[in-house]
This record gives structure tokens, C-alpha cells and sequence, in this order.
């Protein structure tokens, strides 16, 4: 058995303890009982046989008193002397009936006479009566004994003195069941008589025994060798046992007769066995008031503790509003006390933690965590109100480049005046402004639908209107807001949160203010995280594939390179796109890897070009990531190398944007590349903040205007006049402009007479697989 | 049995009357002794002619009662004696025998009875007191003069007895043999001692 319980386990330790005292003392007094019972009746036996004797000495000193009388009585001399038969008789008969004795007997040698009051043999009586009368000679006092006819008597023999003895008078008394009866009312025992005469079998004379008992002593003492007497034995009778004793009554050469006294064992245990019950019945009574009350002892030790114990529990949960019972003095007290102060400790720990988990320092906002877990129980509390619920997430446009040209501390005091602007906006308690990230805010609308949200945020826009000032500088702020709408979207916080930032994301790259989350704009967010724990094993599993775009010289027609771009053949998805999964790789840095594929594979596929004849550079994109680490130029040095590729073959396009990130080392990185003799194009041109003027000290040969500008330039004069202007200064800096974007020949038309150098686009192809490409080719030329 | 003695005596004291003739007279001392030597009193001792001698010793005896004792113990009478019974004690006896020699009984009296009892038969008569059991005695009667009773010292003297050969008989009422009378042939010629040994109870 386990005992989980200490309740139960010191229960059941002392009770199995109690128990087996309980047992143990049982027995000891069971045997006790049993030895002292038989001692007991031992010593009744004993007692029994002093009451035998002395009642047979009793009995004698009848006799012999009744004897003495007759024997004086001078006229029963005379009918002696007479040899007066019938006289004699009758005295003794009437002497017989005055003691109520069983016999009487007169006996003279001299005179021959003999005179018997009872009807029995003459010759047996005179053969027995001389050894009585020669024992009595010898021994007057003594108790004689003899069997005439098979039955026992005691008696006495008296002389009758004429002053010498002329005869004597022999008086008996049966030993018969009478006596029997007597000596069991004296003593208690069972008495049973048996008796052998001359070679006849042991018979049972008399008794208070039953017939068939006494049959079973007679047959049991008819089995024994030689008799023990005077020593206590045990006889199984029936199923009875007897304590039992032999006593010889008398013993001679003819004739043998003893009494046999017995107690029954059971019946002088019985007195024990009401005591057993009485103890019985009081230890069990003990038993009782010993449980209730150790399990009131195990309660007072083990409850405190199971208090203590569910206090714990709840110090777990987190709840410290309980109360300790430190009432106590003993070691369990002391243990409370311990428990009440530490109780304490953690609080006050967990409040210092929780504020500084839940807080981010700089702006005094509530932290990502902590908005979390606001937005956790706003939902919690939304479901139980069955109301809708918002969450506004807002992201500062160009901080990163504030952050860099003013500085790391003017950053932090413009985010910090930044958020007191946010706060002034919201006002009412339920909303939650926080922090989120770098430049990220967040704001939890209570019991707000998206239309609500919308106008909160357009409000919110409208605060930043007005810039910041801080010191000197004014600072122009706008920002991406994405909303997010529970139900709606999602009941799911991490989603919800993702969602609005998704759609922050659209508002940014759109410039179109707050934008509420729509499905459309994360078909794949739901995959993106298995995705990109997939993609880290794409690379081994070979399921990246690289796809070409031609670029085209606008006025020749001639394809004058090639851009690589990546394509992931998913086992299950099928072809995955790169907007779904380098975001991904960006973040976790696996980019590179992918970068590092890229040229490898690029520089494969150049070279297979090679042996066809096929001699078009392959312009690869890198990233960020790639720009800042200073050992990327080595590591695509060491990949030409390995594949034996020339770097005239293989160019590297880099967006705007990416520069900005760190321009310095982006500069250095482009630096070594171009040292290396690689030709470098700038990507995306338009969409960051990059001046020309920084452009001009990169090793950049071309410059690859966005597609958002190009795709529209039939209709937007702006457009037309951004790259028609961005086109003639990049030719002034002696750089080579590609457009992107070109679905239509008028677009083509518009670039050729703005001098565009080259063109990519629809119109010419989308990007292909390598094995297309060379048909593709024959069919363009 | 006493009958039988009685005509052996008749038969013996027939042949000693014809050496009575030539008798004179003689004395005889006899001792009685027990089995171990020692002398033994108040043994009783008697010599039976074979002629019957008319000669009366006595005719007269007293038993006393002393003390609630019968005194003397041991009395010897001859055949036709008669034996007072005087009582000296201030209680009253009640003395009585039923011995075939003589049985009587002289009812509670005190003082001395109106009637000496006449022992008529050869025998011994143990008398005994209805009221007080310990009392006890003996009279041996014979038939014969010449009997007597032996002193502290065991020893008797018959005198004048006749010369010749007689029986000489002695009787001790604590013999082993219960009333056991011993016998011998003696010749009384003068002054002579006999020794007679009888085996008695201690």
C-alpha cells in the first residue's frame, strides 16, 4: 500500500503499532488465562482431594462414634456373651439406622460368630472382615476400606470390650453416588468412583458423571500401565477437557478403588473468558478513542502543512492576497511565519519584476508583453461581452534614418515625445498605448469595430501633423497604420497583433494612410512560420530553383544580362514566391545562405551557358544582411573560384533601401566587390530615401528605377518626369539606368525616347526557368 | 477344652494318688519368667495333685475396687470360693464377667454387696466395671489348695505339699497364647526350685 498522506501514514504507522500491542497483549493474556485456569483448577483438584479425605475422615469418625456406642452398650456384650444371634442382629440394625449408616457388621474370632445386617455372603464377608479387623487392630483411627459385592464401603471396625475384647462391631457407609453427589457440592469437581476387584475389570462404581463419560474414564484408566495418583493430568472427555486427579481410596492386593475428581477446563476458563470479552470489548473501545484521536493528532500535524502546502499553491498561481495563519507557536507556526514572509518577498519581487517586464523604460508605455497580456484579457473580456474589439498598430516612417543621421539620443527623445502624442490622443482608461518595438506602436481599442478604429487612427495621423519639435529641429513624422479587428480577423492575440502589423505594412508601402487588415494581404501567413522553419532545410532538400528575367537593350534588342530570382519548389505547396518566405529569411538571417545558393548556383548555370556559346552576365540580388557582413566579398570570391566562373559573368544588384540600413559598411562592403571586379547595380531606385549625391560615391555602375514608378508612366506625368529626370542624372553620373516594370511596348517607347539604357519587364518576358530560357531566347532573336 | 483338661487332670491325679500314700510334707519355690528372663509377677501358679485333697485353703476373698481399679489385679481361689466385691471408692462400680468360669453381675452399688459371688468352676473370670471401661481383673480359679502368686521377683513358695509326682501348672493373663495355663511334671521331694517360663506380651 502507498500512502500519499502523512494524515495516513502516521495513522496508519501508530494504529498498525496499537494493533499488534492489542494482539500481542491478547495472546499474552489468552495464554495466561489458559495457564492460570489451569492452574486454578489444579489447585481445586488438590483442594478437592483434602475435602475428599476429610469428608472421608468425617465420615469415619461417624462410624466410628455409632461403632463405640454399640460396642459399649453393655446388654449387646450380654447378647454376645449369650451368643445371642438375633439380638445382636437387631442392636445392630438399630445402631445402623442411628448414623444412617450402609452397614453393620459384628465379628468374633473366638465365638465364630458372625452377624451381617445387610444381605450379603457370609464367606465373602468373613474373608474381608478379618483384614479389617486386623488393620483396625494395628491402627484404630484408620479409615478402612473394601468391596463387598462389587460395591465399596468405608468402614470401621470397633472391639467390643467384656473388658477384653470379645469381638467387634464393623460399621460402613457405601461409597455410592450420594458421597459422590456430597463431595461435588462441597468441592465443585465431577467425582467419579471406580473400582477392580480381584481380576474383574475397572468399573465405575459411582459418580456424578454421565453413564458414557464415566465409561470413558473406566476405559481410560483401564489403558493406563500403572496409575499416577496424586498428580494432576488432563483427560479429553467427549470434547471437554477435564483437569483431573486420581486419588487412591484404597489399594491392596485383591482390591482396588479410587476416586477420580475432575474440573473441566472450559468451565473454570469461563470466568477468563467473560474477563477476554470484557478486555475485548475495552480494547476495542481503546481501539476507537485511539483513532479518533490520532487522526485528530495527524489532522493538527498534517492540516497546517496541507494548508501550507494549498498556500504554496497559490504563491504558484501567483495570488499573494491570502492570509498565513501565524497564530501558532509551535515548529508548524515557525514554518508559516517563514511562509507569510516569504509570501511577502516574492510579491514585492514579482511587483518590481512585472514592472520592469511590463514597461518599456524609455517612453514610460506599457511594454510588448505587457500589451499582450492587456490584449489577452480585452479579448477574454470582449467574448464575455460578445463586442468587437481593435488593436491600431502604428509604425514611424524613415526612423531608422533619423536614428542615423541625428543620432541614437535624438531618436529616444523623439520616440518619447512621440508617444506622449499618442497618449494625448487616447484618453479613456480602457485604452492600451504601448511600445512595441523600435519604432512600433500599439494601441488596444476596447469595444471597438474596424469603422471606429479607422476614424481613431485617421485622428491619430491627424495628431502627427503638426511636427515634433525638439531643440532646434522640427521633425516631420508619418507613420503606417494597420488595423486589426477581433472578431473579424482573428481571436488568436499573436495573430491579431501580426495582422495589424501586416496591414500597417500595406499602409506604409501604399502611403495611403490606415489600413484596416484584409485576408487578401497575407494569403500565406498562416504558412509563413512553418514555411520558414521549412526553408532552412530547402537548401539541402535542393528545392530552391533559380529562375532568369532578360534584360533588354531598349534600342538594340539585344539581351544584355540576366536577372536571377529565386523560386521555392515546395514539396507540398508547390511554387512558393519570394515575398512569402525572404521576409522570413531576412529576419533570421538565413538570407545569406540563400544569397551565397544563389551565386553558386548562378555561376553554375553561367558556366553551362558557356559551353553553348551563351555568354549573358547574371545579375544576383543581395541583401542587407549580406552588406554588413564584411566577409561577403570573400565568400563570393571563394565561390567563383570554386566554380572556375568569370566575375564579369555575374553581377550583384542591391536595393536602395538595404544601403540605408548602414550605409557606412554597405559602402566598404561595395567597395571590396567592386574591387574584385564585380559590376554592382542599385535596385528598387525611388523607393528609399537615398540621396544621388550619396549614390555617386558607390561603386555602382547601374541604376534599376522601381517598377511603381515605371508601370505607370503612360498616364502619370510625374512619373514620367521622375524618371525621365532620374534617367538623365543618373547618365550625367555615368551610370547605366534600367526600368523595371514594362508590360507594354508604349512603355518600352516612352523609355527608348528618354534614353532609358535597358529595360526588364512582362512585355519581354517574367522570369522563366533556366531550362526555358534558351528557347525563350532563339525565339527573341 | 476346659473338659478335656479337667479329665486329663482326673486321669493324673489318679496316678498320683498312690505314691501319696508315703507323702510327707515338702515346699516348692517356683519363679516364673518371661521369654527374656526377666521375672514376671502376678503369674499364677498351682500344683494339682493326683489325689484330690479335701484340705480347704480358703474359703473367703476380696476384690477391692481402689481408685477406680479393681485390687488386687490378679486374684487365685480355689473351686467354691466366694469373692467379695467391697466398694472403696465414694462413685458406685458396676462390676460384671462373661466368662464361662463365672458370669455375673453385681449391679451399681457402692460399699460392699449384700452377697460374696461363689466361684463354683476351675477357670479364669475376667471382671470388668460397666461404668469405667479401663477397670480390669482377673480371678483364676483352681482346683487344687496348693496354688499361689509370684511377687515382684517372680516367685511363689507352695507350702506343704504333699511329696511325689505332680503337675505343676502356671497362668499369666498376658501370655501371647490368650488363657494359656503351662504344665509340668514335678516331684516335690523337699525344698525344691522350679523355674517356669512362660512367653507373655510385654
Amino acid at each position: 500500500m502507498q500512502f500519499t498522506s502523512l494524515k495516513s501514514r502516521i495513522s496508519v504507522i501508530f494504529l498498525s503499532l496499537i494493533l499488534v500491542i492489542q494482539v500481542l497483549s491478547s495472546i499474552a493474556i489468552k495464554l495466561s488465562i489458559d495457564k492460570n485456569a489451569r492452574r486454578s483448577v489444579n489447585q481445586q483438584l488438590e483442594v478437592g482431594e483434602r475435602v475428599f479425605l476429610n469428608l472421608l475422615q468425617h465420615n469415619g469418625d461417624s462410624l466410628s462414634v455409632g461403632a463405640r456406642i454399640l460396642a459399649a452398650d453393655f446388654g449387646f456384650k450380654a447378647a454376645i456373651a449369650s451368643n445371642d444371634h438375633e439380638t445382636i442382629l437387631s442392636a445392630l440394625v438399630n445402631h445402623q439406622s442411628r448414623i444412617n449408616a450402609d452397614i453393620a457388621i459384628f465379628y468374633s474370632a473366638d465365638q465364630n460368630s458372625l452377624v451381617i445386617s445387610e444381605n450379603l455372603s457370609e464367606t465373602e464377608v468373613s474373608e474381608k472382615i478379618a483384614e479389617v479387623i486386623y488393620a483396625a487392630k494395628n491402627d484404630i483411627q484408620k479409615n478402612n476400606f473394601t468391596i463387598f459385592n462389587n460395591q465399596p464401603y468405608q468402614l470401621v471396625a470397633v472391639p467390643v470390650k467384656a473388658p477384653l475384647t470379645i469381638g467387634w462391631v464393623v460399621m460402613g457407609f457405601e461409597i455410592n453416588n450420594s458421597l459422590a453427589n456430597t463431595l461435588h457440592k462441597l468441592s465443585n469437581l465431577e467425582v467419579t468412583f471406580i473400582s477392580q476387584s480381584g481380576a474383574s475389570p475397572w468399573r465405575s462404581t459411582a459418580g456424578t458423571m454421565s453413564m458414557s463419560s464415566s465409561d470413558q474414564i473406566v476405559k481410560y484408566t483401564s489403558i493406563q500401565p500403572a496409575l499416577s495418583t496424586n498428580r494432576n493430568l488432563e483427560l479429553t472427555i467427549g470434547d471437554v477437557a477435564f483437569g483431573t486427579r486420581y486419588v487412591t481410596i484404597f489399594k491392596n492386593i485383591n482390591d482396588s478403588l479410587y476416586v477420580v475428581l475432575q474440573r473441566s477446563i472450559d468451565e473454570a476458563t469461563a470466568p477468563f473468558k467473560v474477563l477476554l470479552l470484557n478486555l475485548l470489548i475495552l480494547s476495542i473501545v481503546g481501539m476507537l478513542i485511539f483513532i479518533v484521536s490520532i487522526l485528530y493528532v495527524s489532522r493538527i500535524v498534517a492540516q497546517p502543512i496541507v494548508e501550507l502546502a494549498d498556500t504554496a499553491k497559490k504563491l504558484e498561481e501567483g495570488d499573494y492576497t491570502f492570509k498565513v495563519d501565524t497564530s501558532r507557536k509551535d515548529e508548524l507556526g515557525k514554518l508559516s511565519s517563514a511562509f507569510s514572509s516569504m509570501r511577502t518577498a516574492i510579491a514585492d519581487r514579482e511587483k518590481s519584476i512585472l514592472k520592469l517586464a511590463y514597461l518599456d523604460e524609455m517612453t514610460g508605455l506599457p511594454n510588448r508583453a505587457s500589451f499582450m497580456k492587456e490584449l489577452n484579457s480585452a479579448i477574454y473580456q470582449s467574448e464575455t461581452n460578445r463586442e468587437p474589439l481593435s488593436v491600431l498598430v502604428m509604425n514611424l516612417d524613415r526612423f531608422k534614418q533619423i536614428n542615423n543621421v541625428l543620432g541614437h539620443d535624438f531618436g529616444n527623445e523623439l520616440l518619447h515625445a512621440v508617444s506622449i502624442r499618442i497618449s494625448q490622443v487616447f484618453r479613456k482608461d480602457n485604452d492600451v498605448v504601448a511600445r512595441i518595438s523600435g519604432d512600433e506602436f500599439a494601441v488596444l481599442l476596447p469595444a471597438t469595430n474596424a469603422d471606429v478604429a479607422m476614424n481613431i487612427a485617421q485622428k491619430l495621423l491627424q495628431a502627427f501633423e503638426k511636427p515634433i519639435q525638439l531643440d532646434d529641429n522640427f521633425v516631420d513624422i508619418t507613420a503606417g497604420i494597420g488595423i486589426a479587428n477581433y472578431p473579424a480577423h482573428s481571436n488568436q492575440i499573436e495573430q491579431l497583433l501580426s495582422f495589424a502589423e501586416i496591414a500597417m505594412q500595406v499602409s506604409k508601402a501604399k502611403k495611403c494612410g490606415p489600413v484596416v487588415f484584409d485576408p487578401s494581404f497575407d494569403a500565406g501567413s498562416n504558412v509563413n512560420l512553418t514555411l520558414a522553419s521549412e526553408l532552412k532545410n530547402s537548401i539541402q532538400n535542393n528545392e530552391l530553383m533559380l529562375f532568369v528575367q532578360p534584360k533588354i537593350d531598349l534600342k538594340s534588342r539585344v539581351v544584355t544580362s540576366v536577372e536571377a530570382l529565386i523560386r521555392w519548389k515546395h514539396p507540398t505547396r508547390g511554387m512558393v514566391f519570394p515575398d512569402q518566405f525572404i521576409p522570413f529569411a531576412e529576419q533570421t538571417g538565413l538570407i545569406r545562405e540563400i544569397t551565397l545558393w544563389m551565386i553558386a548556383e548562378a555561376s553554375n548555370v553561367s558556366a553551362q551557358w558557356l559551353e553553348k556559346g551563351i555568354s549573358i552576365p547574371i545579375a544576383v540580388n543581395i541583401s542587407a544582411r549580406d552588406l554588413i557582413d564584411s566577409d561577403f566579398p570573400n565568400k563570393v570570391s571563394e565561390i567563383l573560384k570554386s566554380m572556375g566562373s568569370n566575375t564579369s559573368l555575374i553581377s550583384l544588384e542591391v536595393t536602395e533601401s538595404s544601403i540605408m540600413d548602414d550605409p557606412h559598411r554597405a559602402k566598404q562592403t561595395l567597395l571590396h566587390l567592386s574591387e574584385m571586379g564585380i559590376k554592382l547595380a542599385i535596385d528598387d531606385f525611388g523607393t528609399g530615401y537615398s540621396s544621388l549625391s550619396y549614390l555617386k560615391e558607390l561603386p555602382v555602375s547601374e541604376l534599376k528605377i522601381d517598377k511603381s514608378f515605371v508601370m505607370h508612366i503612360e498616364d502619370n506625368l510625374n512619373d514620367r518626369i521622375i524618371v525621365s529626370s532620374t534617367i538623365e542624372l543618373a547618365h550625367n553620373m555615368g551610370l547605366h539606368v534600367v526600368a523595371e516594370g514594362i508590360e507594354n511596348i508604349k512603355v518600352w517607347k516612352f523609355l527608348q525616347e528618354m534614353n532609358c539604357d535597358y529595360g526588364q519587364g512582362y512585355y519581354m518576358s517574367k522570369p522563366i526557368p533556366v531550362s526555358d530560357f534558351e528557347a525563350w531566347h532563339q525565339q527573341w532573336t | 477344652m476346659n473338659s478335656k483338661i479337667l479329665s486329663n487332670t482326673i486321669i493324673l491325679s489318679a496316678l498320683l494318688l498312690v505314691t501319696s500314700l508315703h507323702a510327707q510334707a515338702a515346699d516348692l519355690s517356683v519363679q516364673v519368667l518371661d521369654q527374656a528372663g526377666n521375672p514376671l509377677s502376678n503369674a499364677v501358679v498351682y500344683l494339682e495333685t493326683s489325689v484330690k485333697s479335701a484340705v480347704k485353703s480358703t474359703t473367703e476373698a476380696n476384690v477391692d475396687q481402689k481408685n477406680k481399679q479393681f485390687s488386687p489385679i490378679v486374684s487365685v481361689v480355689q473351686v467354691g470360693t466366694s469373692v467379695n466385691f467391697p466398694n472403696k471408692d465414694s462413685v458406685r462400680h458396676h462390676v460384671y464377667s462373661f466368662s464361662p468360669a463365672k458370669t455375673f453381675e453385681l449391679k451399681l452399688y457402692s460399699g460392699v454387696p449384700a452377697k460374696p459371688v461363689v466361684f463354683d468352676k476351675p477357670g479364669t473370670v475376667i471382671l470388668g466395671c460397666n461404668i469405667h471401661d479401663n477397670m480390669l481383673a482377673y480371678i483364676h480359679i483352681v482346683d487344687t489348695p496348693y496354688f499361689g502368686k509370684t511377687d515382684v521377683n517372680g516367685m511363689v513358695k507352695l507350702t506343704d505339699l504333699p511329696t511325689g509326682q505332680h503337675t505343676l501348672k502356671a497362668w499369666h493373663y498376658a501370655t501371647v497364647k490368650e488363657n494359656f495355663v503351662s504344665e509340668q511334671k514335678v516331684t516335690v521331694k523337699s525344698n525344691d526350685t522350679v523355674s517356669i517360663k512362660l512367653e507373655t506380651h510385654n
